[in-house]
């Protein structure tokens, strides 16, 4: 029953946003955008930390390969940028996997210095590279033509966000109902055990990190393309971080989490310029005050609602479902 | 060869800082086993926390270090009050989030307070050249390398021959055997973090003290991850030794591996490459532990 209300719930959301941002300004569809794009990043890197439990200090990084290698696919090889988008994605899959084969002996703090040395080595081949990525000037990224449809409108390209992210999504949740879904979970909780029922632990991690990936490398080309500019400052430690915090605060190992903290993640930083703005015109300080705030809120989210908002739209919905008398089944 | 020398020299000198705040980290992992990735902000903020009493109250340059290492105290205290002896027995991914938090706070009143910009730090030790024999060492750089090593037999020290060091001792090597002898788990964890502030904070007004103030100060206290896994996360002289270690191959790396290569900024990133390695070769480091973190 509330697995066809969630069904139902989520066609008319997308159908919702599909049109709705039709219909919008600017400034609003630019926010939607980059929550639609940070949500699909999410999703991979909340499969690696939520679903198998393995941290990296590094998804911002990995956003840029895939925002790189595709923008470098497109303008300096002309592949078709379909492909272009589906190739960086492999790409950033293969230099995660790279990075996370120290994985297959390391777990917690180990494997968060790895991913940390992973951030640091790979925004530094960003600034050697300048056949790549332009060095500090960054380099240009066309909005996409697809099969014969032109998305350099940004309401179309929105669009174009929003289906891929959807896909993703369903992909998303087909994996953690697979064998390899529940491996990542076996590996998660006991991965000695998870090894004696004959999960290859090695190789689930593997693929863990290899799907997170491959989100990050997708997302990242998107990206690109919806700035029409990629700097290599957009995947900085910083970035990196931010992301972790917004699986911490959506909430681990789950689908609505990743989508709940991208909004989270795009939309407080605004709401706090506004109300900055409200009260001081000294646009010096909102950048401090920005990222104190920032720092509070995943502290405060660690100490009070470790389960994040999933957890807290959960009980919201469930208190909704009751006083509504449609459903009267409890699920978590 | 002079210039092979005085890499080596800078090295060593920036290596002991390392070693210091490396010290500081190993500490509370040992205690705790919390790694602190705001390791590099408490550095950075004992650095501005410095110059600030020194602009305001005007006073010599060691009182102002001993009041800045009172307010490392009492930030120490505050953080594992508030936040980290709340999360004890939480999941180390938890943790370490914990940990960034704190120092994204940290960073945030550096940069509200004290602005992005690059500060000079008022010249306490002179920059001028003592002839050594064999090399010309700046006055500034044998004092910090002397203050390090001083903080780090100190801490040695304190362990070695201290009631509260051996219960610390205790607690690293068995923290269950530890609590049902009656040690107070929380007074213990509370030291370590102050230990590991103050460090930090003597670390970063010798780093500010060389290479300016500035939020970039940050970086150094990262540095000190390759160090602390170079040397095994767990061991003590692992942590010192290896601090030299990286220190050394970094001001190797940034003065020669330039002209071999053609890249810019290796240096910096060196410690990194070897941190990888380290942790596809020997995870537990030259003298870590071996049953440690294994799957």
């Amino acid at each position: 029953m509330a697995d066809r209300f969630d069904r139902v719930g989520a066609v008319a959301l997308i159908a919702c946003l599909a049109v709705a941002s039709q219909f919008m300004g600017d400034y609003h569809l630019a926010l939607l955008t980059q929550i639609t794009i940070f949500a699909l990043s999410a999703m991979g890197l909340n499969m690696l930390l939520g679903n198998t439990g393995m941290i990296s200090i590094a998804h911002a990084a990995f956003m840029g390969v895939g925002a790189f290698s595709s923008a470098y696919l497109i303008q300096n090889l002309g592949l078709p940028a379909l492909a272009a988008i589906l190739l960086a994605g492999l790409i950033t899959s293969v230099v995660g996997m790279v990075f996370g084969l120290p994985s297959l002996r390391l777990k917690g703090v180990y494997l968060a210095m790895a991913s940390f040395a992973a951030q640091i080595i790979l925004y530094w081949a960003f600034e050697q590279s300048r056949w790549l990525t332009g060095g500090q000037d960054g380099r240009f990224a066309e909005r996409p033509v697809m099969l014969g449809i032109s998305f350099m409108d940004s309401h179309r390209f929105y669009l174009l966000a929003l289906a891929i992210a959807v896909l993703g999504a369903v992909a998303n949740l087909n994996i953690e109902r697979s064998r390899l879904g529940r491996a990542f979970n076996a590996v998660r909780d006991r991965s000695q055990a998870a090894e004696m029922m004959g999960v290859n632990v090695f190789r689930t991690k593997m693929a863990s990190f290899g799907l997170a990936t491959f989100y990050a490398g997708v997302a990242g080309a998107l990206f690109g393309q919806y700035l029409e500019f990629v700097a290599i400052q957009a995947f900085s430690l910083s970035v990196s971080i931010q992301f972790l915090a917004l699986v911490i605060i959506g909430g681990l190992g789950s689908l609505a989490g990743s989508v709940l903290g991208a909004a989270f993640i795009v939309l407080v930083p605004e709401i706090l310029d506004t109300t900055i703005l409200m009260f001081s015109h000294n646009t010096g300080e909102m950048a401090p005050i920005r990222l104190g705030v920032f720092g509070l809120i995943v502290v405060v989210f660690l100490l009070f609602e470790p389960q994040g908002l999933a957890r807290a739209w959960n009980r919201t919905r469930q208190w909704a479902l009751n006083h509504t008398g449609k459903g009267s089944q409890t699920r978590s | 060869m002079d210039y092979f020398l005085g890499l080596i020299i800078n090295g060593i000198v920036v290596g002991s800082i390392y070693s210091m705040v490396a010290l500081g980290l190993v500490l509370i992992y040992k205690a705790t086993e919390v790694v602190n990735f705001a390791q590099g902000e408490l550095l950075m903020i004992g650095a501005y926390i410095c110059l600030e009493i020194i602009h305001v109250t005007g006073m010599p340059f060691l009182v102002s270090f001993l009041m800045t290492m009172g307010f490392m105290v009492i930030l120490a205290l505050a953080i594992e009050r508030l936040v980290l002896r709340r999360m004890m027995g939480a999941h180390a991914l938890a943790v370490i989030m914990a940990t960034i938090g704190i120092g994204i706070i940290l960073r945030a009143v550096v940069l509200g307070v004290w602005g992005a910009t690059s500060i000079p730090f008022p010249e306490v030790f002179p920059r001028q050249g003592i002839d050594l024999g064999v090399v010309t060492v700046s006055q500034l750089y044998l004092w910090s390398f002397i203050l390090s090593l001083a903080f780090m037999a100190m801490f040695g020290a304190f362990f070695k021959f201290t009631r509260v060091g051996l219960v610390m001792r205790a607690t690293a090597s068995s923290r269950k055997a530890a609590e049902s002898m009656g040690v107070p788990l929380t007074k213990i964890f509370a030291i370590a973090w102050i230990i590991s502030a103050v460090v930090s904070g003597v670390g970063g007004v010798l780093t500010g003290n060389i290479a300016g103030l500035s939020p970039e100060l940050s970086f150094y206290g990262v540095k000190v991850f390759p160090a602390v896994i170079l040397g095994g996360l767990d061991s003590i002289v692992g942590a010192t030794i290896s601090g030299v270690i990286i220190g050394v191959l970094e001001n190797l790396g940034g003065g020669y591996l330039k002209d071999l290569t053609g890249l810019h900024g290796l240096g910096p990133v060196a410690p990194f490459f070897i941190l990888v390695a380290i942790l596809w070769v020997r995870p537990t480091g030259l003298f870590g532990r071996k049953d440690i973190e294994k799957l």
